[in-house]
């Protein structure tokens, strides 16, 4: 049994055309998952699903084997689930450790060292930070929170080729290290080309893919 | 990390907004400490004038109707009793010879006449009552006033003790006009001792002045005695005791308000013929002293109230704007799994925290300007007290309103801030926090 689970889960705007359709997968800890699909064929609708930030119209979200209700879903994302975004989203008038503080249960500045800022940046303003620095901080922000599932939308979409080697690589050994269940939507194939299992999505369908 | 140190961070990194956030709201705080205290302070001064120069009403008997009533002891007491009287005045107004005083010399003194020795004395139970002095024509220098214990005391003008070389505690005789008298009882017509108590100055005459005026008739020369000593004179002359006040008696009233319903319960008294007697109410005073610190108290509390309700929407309309700009801290908050209610509280919190510093900030100016505003609207009642009163008196007390900042006061606009702030704060994040954190997400990538 994975950590997060979809049982027949779709989503649709009318029914006559389902962003998400009739989708099932288990989504196990110590994993990364790669979803790769073009843009509007429903994978980021996926994630929200998966989040708790949206209900499916039908079928079922299951964390640990329990459904996911309405009233659960705020109790989910902070308890269950860290999100990373393409644009990293972090609070702007806060440091790396203060970002990453929101969260954390435990000490912030060593996850941040250990994903290689120093503590003089870790102490800055988030915002004097490189695009790659900002997003190691919102992954150790998701590390820190000790949530089981890392679920990241286009996560290297903004960093350059090396740099998007460097997170991938930071989620793999979230994933490896920490224990983590990490799903990472993307276009990029070089992503996919590090993750344990890689799935496309087409049409609102999701389909596993080779490695 | 909890809500009060994300609310204190927010604060400290964005300081042009807490700048601006705090002085509207010093502005507000200032403004409606300042209209609550006004109005307290006016509030208290109409408490004050209506304690000290309060409303009064004379009984006189009606000399115009020929059968004129007599204002006597039992009807004073029977007055007294009735309730509702913090003090009384019995009046007497006759004339004596100053044996061995010089008056101030007029037309009677040009003419080589007796009477430049007849002069007015003013019987009063208690002096500080008499209109006199109530409202300010005279102003007692030295000395003291007269009380109802006393008998044979005199407070003369300061003009009259300087001619004569007289200053508190000495003595002067005075004996009463022979003329007044009828042959069989001249020779009663003895001399009396009256001993200085208190020295007066005539602020500003009342009775009409020129160089033809009688000794009797100028205000300097005026003598305020005890009503026992004329009794005990005119008594002795009559050979009976007297028990009546010649001039009437001015009964004072605890509260100006209940004054009319006093007077009237005196007039339904059917054991005397009111038709014998004047009954003149006087509250004019309070009035119109009261009337431009009513009309202040009235003004200010009505802006405190407009004040407040345009600061409530003014603040509404700053946190709202700013808050749309913080949808998108909005969305990474509720996507780390912040609670609504924990953002709601850290929005209201900063917006409070903001608030106490611009109360501490406005308790300081407000105390500051206090002095400056009290002298300013005092100066301003008193220069509408210039047109519309005609006593002095009233511009003293307009000129004296003291505003200050109380605790009451700090309480009170404390409870409106706390009101403004929550109701403000709240009312702009409510908007932005009801947006779904899927939407916010959206947006945002």
């Amino acid at each position: 049994m994975g950590v997060l689970e979809v049982k027949n889960v779709s989503y649709y705007y009318s029914k006559d055309r389902k962003v998400v359709d009739n989708v099932s997968e288990s989504f196990e800890s110590g994993k990364m998952y790669v979803i790769l699909g073009p843009s509007g064929c429903g994978k980021t609708t996926l994630l929200s699903l998966l989040g708790g930030l949206d209900l499916p119209k039908e079928g079922q979200v299951l964390f640990e084997g329990r459904e996911i209700q309405k009233k659960e879903m705020e109790e989910h994302r902070r308890s269950h689930i860290s999100f990373v975004f393409q644009n990293y989203n972090l609070i702007d008038y806060m440091t790396p450790v203060e970002n990453v503080e929101l969260t954390a249960k435990e000490d912030a500045l060593p996850i941040l060292e250990k994903l290689g800022l120093s503590k003089d940046e870790a102490k800055r303003n988030v915002m004097k930070l490189s695009g790659g620095q900002q997003q190691r901080v919102a992954i150790a922000r998701a590390l820190a929170s000790g949530n089981p599932v890392i679920l990241a939308d286009e996560p290297t979409g903004n960093l350059d080729e090396d740099m998007a080697k460097e997170i991938t690589g930071i989620f793999q050994e979230a994933a490896k290290e920490y224990g983590k269940c990490v799903i990472i939507v993307s276009h990029s194939s070089e992503v996919a080309k590090q993750a344990d299992v890689v799935f496309e999505m087409s049409h609102g369908k999701l389909n596993r893919a080779e490695v | 990390m909890g809500t009060g140190r994300r609310a204190f961070l927010y604060l400290m990194r964005n300081k042009k907004k807490t700048m601006i956030l705090l002085a509207v709201l010093t502005v507000i705080f200032t403004l409606v400490l300042l209209c609550t205290a006004i109005g307290s302070a006016a509030g208290s001064s109409v408490q004050k004038l209506r304690g000290q120069m309060g409303g009064y009403f004379k009984i006189e008997p009606d000399f115009s109707q020929g059968k004129f009533g007599t204002v006597d002891d039992a009807l004073v007491q029977k007055v007294k009793d009735a309730g509702g009287i913090k003090a009384v005045n019995g009046m007497d107004i006759q004339y004596f010879m100053t044996e061995d005083l010089e008056l101030l010399p007029g037309r009677f003194t040009e003419e080589g006449d007796a009477k430049a020795k007849l002069t007015r004395f003013l019987g009063n139970t208690d002096s500080s009552r008499s209109e006199y002095f109530m409202l300010e024509y005279n102003s007692l220098t030295k000395g003291r006033h007269i009380e109802p214990k006393d008998s044979g005391k005199a407070v003369i003008s300061d003009a009259l003790a300087e001619k004569n070389n007289l200053s508190v505690g000495d003595d002067f005789l005075v004996r009463m006009n022979e003329e007044n008298l009828p042959e069989e009882k001249k020779e009663l017509a003895a001399s009396h001792t009256l001993e200085i108590v208190g020295i007066y100055h005539v602020n500003s005459a009342q009775v009409y002045q020129s160089q033809n005026a009688a000794e009797c008739d100028m205000e300097e020369n005026f003598i305020f005695t005890d009503t026992a000593f004329i009794r005990k004179a005119y008594g002795e002359a009559a050979e009976t005791e007297l028990d009546r006040y010649t001039a009437g008696a001015a009964f004072f009233v605890e509260n100006p308000k209940e004054l009319d319903q006093i007077m009237g319960t005196v007039l339904e008294w059917e054991d005397y013929n009111w038709e014998d007697y004047a009954v003149i109410k006087n509250n004019k005073t309070y009035e119109d002293s009261a009337e431009p610190l009513e009309k202040l108290s009235g003004l200010v509390a009505m802006m405190a109230a407009v004040i407040s309700v345009v600061s409530a929407v003014m603040l509404s309309l700053i946190l709202f704007l700013w808050m749309r700009e913080r949808v998108h801290e909005i969305g990474i908050y509720l996507s780390v799994g912040i609670q609504k209610k924990g953002l709601l509280g850290q929005y209201i919190l900063e917006s409070l925290l903001t608030a106490a510093a611009a109360f501490i900030l406005a308790l300081a100016i407000a105390f500051a300007a206090s002095g400056v505003t009290g002298q300013m609207i005092g100066k301003s009642l008193s220069s509408e007290g210039e047109t519309e009163m005609s006593l002095e008196r009233d511009q003293t007390e307009a000129a004296e309103l003291k505003i200050r900042v109380g605790a009451a006061e700090t309480a009170e606009v404390a409870g409106i801030g706390i009101l403004i702030v929550l109701l403000s704060a709240g009312a702009a994040s409510v908007t932005a926090l009801r947006l779904q954190p899927k939407d916010i997400l959206s947006k945002m990538s």
